[in-house]
């Protein structure tokens, strides 16, 4: 038979191919999903090449799934039976995730000292209605990033941060003070916390965004941008970076991540984010846990959580840590030799304990965009930060019906 | 734009013309160029100022493309399913559009409008429930499924592209060649097919772009990564706080390679139509 | 034709029979299952039987009650979310040992710590073995009421039945004028199964929540895994929800058998039907369910009834004034203008560099026809934050550009016509690519001896572009404008990505607007209302453009 007589008969079997064969294998197989890649995708491969190697019985099957995809899949998949097993995800998902019964509550097998690992902060975004749904890999928060050539000292306040940039700003005035997202709740969080505020004032998501330390908040910001004029209008993360790598940015609130887009830029530090000179309080940023949740669907749920307690020892963590860049939520990892010098590593790690757990209940996912619209009206466009918020939270209220 | 005839324009006119469509062309290509950029560049954030210019120019980002063990693997992927949706969702629209263009039946008008209606509702809403079709069918994580979905996505407006072009097809072709005793099938096989060039390029290389970029529902039908197609692939250097622009930029460069040489290819088909009296084709 | 007649009169008659006895033989499952169910209902107490005491303790139980244990807390612990228990009852083998840590030893662990704030329902049957938790003080035990499964399930055959009777007379009522062929009976029929089925479903008002939620659930109308539903047949429901269309398919197969060989219709429905099938199952499927979805409310996971709340919520523009961001008619009137304006300047653009580029002197033509490709080719994602980049207000190349003229910087997203002049910019350059190459394609469809006899007429380019191109490319551009339209109308990443809605949700579209709905409040019956509504509005664009151009021969003729 000719080629061209083949190839219709290969590409309908390459359609029909299933392509998850692997041949007769009777180990129990772990489907784990995650986002994962570059080094921190290196560090978790090699993790589960460690527990294979030491559970010749399990086969534990990864699945790198786009970000943005991620959770409707889960969502969608799991109630009917193609979902994994395991997955990663960050936590804001878990109060939905729970009431849809698609993720299992843990605290069964979960014990004391298992618990005990961990940073008292990171496990309470895994519970949801009383139950634990959820072992924490990491965390992600914000903090101050600094141009060490404009700015030398860590500010202890915002009057300090601000009399600083100020005086940049008047010797060259392509310098500005403070960048970040400004019409983002994420990045206005710590704002918000450092007056008093919060995002809802109880446990039954009464909603407290309009409340009068938030205006206090826009109101602050506000000032930054318009009188003291040391913040940029509109900052993109884009802009943010590439400001900061051309030093026209004296500070910068960013995460983690940003080592990363720095790349091999050097003269910069870390330091928890000040005290709002106005209130005494500190700022404080939202605080996200990626966990490593389990299935309700799965069909060997302790076999599961072994591995999840698996990649959550102290020791593997660490490996996470050095090999991954991952800020573990394992207290034990940051009294390592090999860590403890890092200040980038100790900055983050004292900034999580100043840190406000972001919401995992369900209704948290329809704060963000009327509050994306009520902080450019409010901080950028120069209208009353009052009604600004106020139109946001009736919005997020009449969704919330 | 003046002269059907078949003589050059004089030169000022040439140059002209040449002139704004440079103007043009490079305007268009102007945001491309940051794509370009990026795709050289080694880190990782996405360009921003005014120069789209180069700067750097580093491959690091291909190789790391490229040499990802599953590209190959990812790339047939996208091959066939992007060939085979083109095949089968230009076949069908063929059919369907020339017996709406040629036959009178009964159900003719609302099998038309059927297929414009299907290009109404949202596609968002449609997710869960092909997903669940899919399950059913059996056909997650497998090629077949992404072929019929993106066929079916595709043959709305191959139909109607196809359907008005038949109809600019004399009649009186069909009507010599019928005497002839050619059959139904022949006179479509025959005549309408090769005549119709012009037309079926465009409804194959939109065809082919409908799969080939597609993916969200690719993202959510296939959960192994070996049945990932391309633009999934690409897809997952955007993360949650960052994304990995530099990989992005050149994933994107290559996946828009392809369409390009088949755009090429396809465009010489695109040219030599028909005259009113008779067939030259 | 009388053999085609009777058989359109014998097929749907049959169909409608077939789903008749389906629907019977769903209802019988459901009554049958929920007896099995209500016996074990039935069973007096559990509390008898399971001695609570501080030591594991053996039993064997026959029936099910509902138990409550409150338990006394002990002194403050670290982790108030672990479970207060340390033994667990579950069902098992007599003689069987606790297996503590196994699957099914913590699905009866959850099960009972849920009667910490509620009720822990005991299965019936087998014996069980129970310990009380530490510091357990009280057990109290009620009596559950069976449902009369047998009254429901003898009401259920009249509902049933009546609602079939109702479906036949629609059906009659339908066929009473005009001729009778087989198609326009099987239309008829499929509408009064589907009606038969609605009014059953309406008809369970008087049954508790939980019953009437299990009914629909069995036909197709509800979803999910709430507070009833116990899977009965996954397959039931979609059977149900698929026999309206048994007619169709039924009176189909009928003409086809009895339609003569020779007949031109015959060969015509072989070249339609294999695209028609693909388009059935994988776009009308999706589609009915989401035009039932916009009748429910979404609760994660569950989908209930709410009839028409949906779209009185959206078209009385709760909350927000008729004419302000965020209101259903604001968003439509911008959604309009978007489309409008995206869709003259793709075919504009699109048609212009066409004629250019379709001389078959032009040097390089291949070049740029290949070049203006591009924005079509790179994937958006990327292009469109590149636009948004070049709009920014302090460092975007926009207005570095417009500052060298000497215009003061814009915030392209602070106002709207600005915002939404960049999302139509950003558009535009996405979209006119493929009106190019339509408008290439369709162009070859102009004989070239037409504009021969023109020249020796002496035309001017304008007359010949007026009088021949214009008027010849109508047949292969007004669908493609048509369609354009449509897709531009639910164009939603563009906006998503350039102006994001700014400001203040005013340069949002109805799609972005539904897209919201559904992935940032998880309101998927809110969504989906929007888009049966935007559907509604793009049928009626499309009859009405079928109506006033002569573009109807185009899409229609």
């Amino acid at each position: 038979m000719s080629v061209r007589r083949l190839l219709p008969w290969l590409v309908l079997g390459w359609l029909l191919g299933c392509s998850a064969g692997d041949g007769a294998d009777d180990r129990t197989r772990l489907v784990l999903w995650h986002s994962y890649r570059g080094a921190e995708l290196a560090a978790l491969e090699a993790a589960l090449g460690r527990y294979e190697a030491a559970h010749p019985e399990v086969k534990v099957v990864p699945s790198g799934i786009p970000y943005d995809a991620f959770p409707n899949k889960v969502s969608v998949a799991t109630p009917r039976g193609n979902g994994p097993d395991l997955f990663i995800f960050a936590h804001d998902r878990v109060g939905d995730w729970a009431a849809a019964g698609v993720i299992e509550p843990i605290g069964f097998w979960a014990t004391e000292p298992l618990l005990d690992r961990f940073f008292r902060s990171t496990l309470s975004p895994l519970v949801y209605r009383g139950e634990l749904y959820g072992l924490p890999l990491a965390f992600k928060t914000l903090a101050l990033y600094r141009d060490t050539a404009l700015a030398p000292d860590a500010p202890a306040d915002t009057a300090a941060l601000i009399a600083q940039a100020k005086a940049l700003r008047a010797e060259d005035p392509s310098v500005w003070g403070l960048g970040y997202e400004l019409d983002s709740l994420y990045f206005h969080a710590p704002w918000l916390h450092g007056f008093g505020g919060a995002v809802y004032a109880d446990e039954q998501d009464t909603l407290a965004l309009d409340s009068p330390a938030a205006i206090r908040s826009v109101e602050f910001v506000r000032g930054l941008v318009a009188v003291e004029r040391i913040v940029p209008e509109e900052l993109t993360s884009a802009l943010v970076t590439t400001l900061f790598k051309q030093r026209k940015l004296a500070y910068v609130v960013s995460g983690p991540w940003f080592r990363a887009e720095l790349a091999e830029h050097g003269g910069w530090a870390v330091s928890p984010l000040p005290t709002v000179s106005e209130s005494g309080l500190k700022a404080k940023p939202f605080l996200g846990v990626e966990g490593i949740l389990l299935s309700a669907h799965s069909k060997q749920k302790r076999a599961a959580f072994d591995l999840m307690v698996f990649l959550s020892q102290d020791d593997e963590a660490l490996s996470r840590l050095l090999q991954g860049g991952q800020l573990v939520a394992n207290k034990a990892a940051y009294q390592d030799p090999a860590v403890a010098g890092d200040a980038f590593v100790e900055a983050f790690r004292d900034q999580v304990e100043d840190t406000v757990s972001l919401s995992n209940r369900p209704h948290m996912r329809g704060v963000w965009t009327p509050m994306k619209s009520a902080l450019s009206r409010g901080i950028v466009h120069g209208e009353s930060p009052a009604d600004a918020l106020r139109d946001a939270a009736a919005v997020i209220r009449r969704a919330a019906e | 734009m003046s002269a059907h005839e078949h003589t050059d324009p004089r030169p000022p006119v040439r140059w002209a013309t040449h002139a704004l469509l440079i103007v043009f062309t490079v305007g268009t290509l102007f945001p491309v160029l940051w794509v370009i950029k990026m795709a050289l560049r080694p880190s990782q954030d996405f360009a921003t100022g005014l120069n789209p210019l180069p700067t750097e120019f580093s491959l690091q980002n291909f190789a790391d493309i490229v040499g990802d063990p599953l590209f190959g693997r990812q790339l047939l992927n996208s091959t066939v399913v992007s060939g085979v949706t083109t095949l089968v969702g230009v076949f069908l629209a063929c059919t369907a559009a020339y017996a709406f263009s040629r036959f009178r039946f009964p159900g003719r008008r609302a099998g038309l409008a059927a297929f414009l209606v299907t290009q109404m509702f949202p596609g968002t809403m449609m997710m869960i429930p092909l997903y669940q079709l899919m399950d059913w069918l059996g056909l997650l994580d497998r090629m077949l499924g992404l072929v019929l979905v993106y066929s079916t996505t595709a043959i709305p407006f191959c139909v109607f592209m196809l359907k008005g072009y038949f109809d600019t097809i004399p009649k009186d072709l069909e009507e010599s060649a019928l005497m002839d005793g050619a059959s139904q099938f022949t006179i479509f096989w025959r005549i309408i097919l090769p005549l119709s060039r012009p037309a079926i390029a465009v409804t194959a290389l939109f065809s082919f772009m409908t799969a080939w970029n597609e993916y969200i529902l690719a993202a959510t039908f296939m959960s192994d990564e070996r049945a990932y197609t391309l633009p999934v692939r690409l897809q997952a250097f955007v993360g949650d706080y960052t994304t990995e622009w530099g990989h992005f930029a050149a994933g994107a460069l290559i996946v828009s390679a392809p369409v390009m040489a088949l755009f090429f290819a396809l465009q010489k088909h695109l040219v030599g139509g028909l005259t009113s009296g008779g067939v030259k084709g | 034709m009388a053999r085609a007649t009777r058989a359109g009169y014998v097929a749907p008659l049959l169909a409608c029979l077939f789903a008749a006895l389906l629907g019977d033989m769903a209802w019988q499952q459901y009554a049958q299952h929920n007896a099995d169910r209500a016996g074990a209902w039935s069973a007096q107490r559990l509390a008898s039987a399971l001695a609570v005491s501080p030591q594991p303790a053996a039993m064997t139980t026959t029936g099910g009650a509902l138990l409550r244990v409150v338990v006394d807390d002990p002194a403050p612990r670290p982790y108030a979310f672990l479970p207060r228990l340390s033994y667990v009852a579950h069902p098992m083998a007599a003689g069987q040992a606790l297996d503590p840590g196994s699957d099914g030893d913590k699905a009866a662990a959850d099960a009972w710590s849920k009667g910490r704030d509620g009720a822990f329902v005991a299965r019936a049957g087998g014996q069980w073995r129970a310990a009380a938790p530490a510091g357990a003080r009280q057990v109290a035990v009620a009596d559950v009421p069976a449902p009369d499964w047998a009254r429901v399930a003898a009401t259920g055959r009249w509902r049933l039945l009546g609602a079939l009777a109702l479906g036949l007379t629609a059906w009659l009522l339908l066929l009473w004028r005009g001729p009778l062929r087989p198609w326009r009976a099987a239309a008829g029929a499929g509408v009064a199964v589907l009606l038969a089925e609605a009014a059953l479903a309406l008809s369970m008002y008087d049954l508790t929540d939980h019953q009437a939620h299990q009914v629909r659930w069995v036909l197709g109308l509800v979803s999910g895994h709430g507070p009833a539903p116990e899977p009965l047949l996954p397959e039931l429901g979609v059977l149900v929800l698929a026999a309206p269309l048994l007619p169709l398919v039924l009176a189909g197969a009928v003409g086809w058998f009895t339609c003569s060989a020779r007949s031109p219709h015959r060969a015509a429905y072989a070249y339609v039907a294999p695209a028609m099938a693909g388009m059935a199952v994988l776009i009308l499927a999706p589609f009915a369910f989401g035009l039932l979805l916009a009748f429910t409310r979404h609760d994660h996971g569950t989908f209930t009834f709410v009839g028409l709340r949906n779209f009185v919520q959206i078209l009385r523009s709760e909350g927000v004034g008729f004419w302000e961001p965020l209101s259903f008619y604001f968003t439509l009137a911008v959604t309009v203008a978007w489309t409008a304006l995206n869709v003259i300047l793709h075919a504009a653009i699109g048609l212009a560099l066409a004629l250019v580029l379709k001389e078959p002197t032009l040097r390089l033509k291949g070049v740029y026809r290949v070049l203006l490709i591009v924005p079509w080719a790179v994937p958006n994602y990327i292009t469109a934050l590149i636009w948004k980049g070049m709009f920014n207000k302090q460092y975007g190349l926009i207005n570095h550009l417009l500052g060298g003229l000497g215009v003061e910087p814009v915030g392209w997203f602070s106002g709207f016509w600005t915002a939404f002049a960049a999302n139509v910019t950003t558009n535009t350059w996405l979209g006119f690519p493929f009106m190019m190459v339509v408008a290439l394609g369709a162009l070859q469809s102009i004989p070239k001896d037409l504009y021969e006899a023109a020249d020796v007429d002496g035309a001017s380019t304008w007359d010949k572009f007026r009088e021949i191109t214009l008027p010849l490319l109508k047949p292969a551009m007004v669908p493609a404008l048509i369609l354009g339209s449509i897709w531009t109308f639910n164009m939603f990443n563009i906006i998503y990505l350039v102006s994001g809605g700014q400001p203040n949700n005013s340069t949002d579209i109805l799609i972005t607007e539904a897209y919201r709905w559904a992935f940032e409040q998880d309101r998927y019956g809110y969504a989906a209302a929007y888009s049966v509504l935007i559907f509604l509005i793009l049928l009626g664009y499309s009859a009405l453009t079928n109506k006033l151009s002569k573009g109807a021969e185009a899409t229609y003729g």
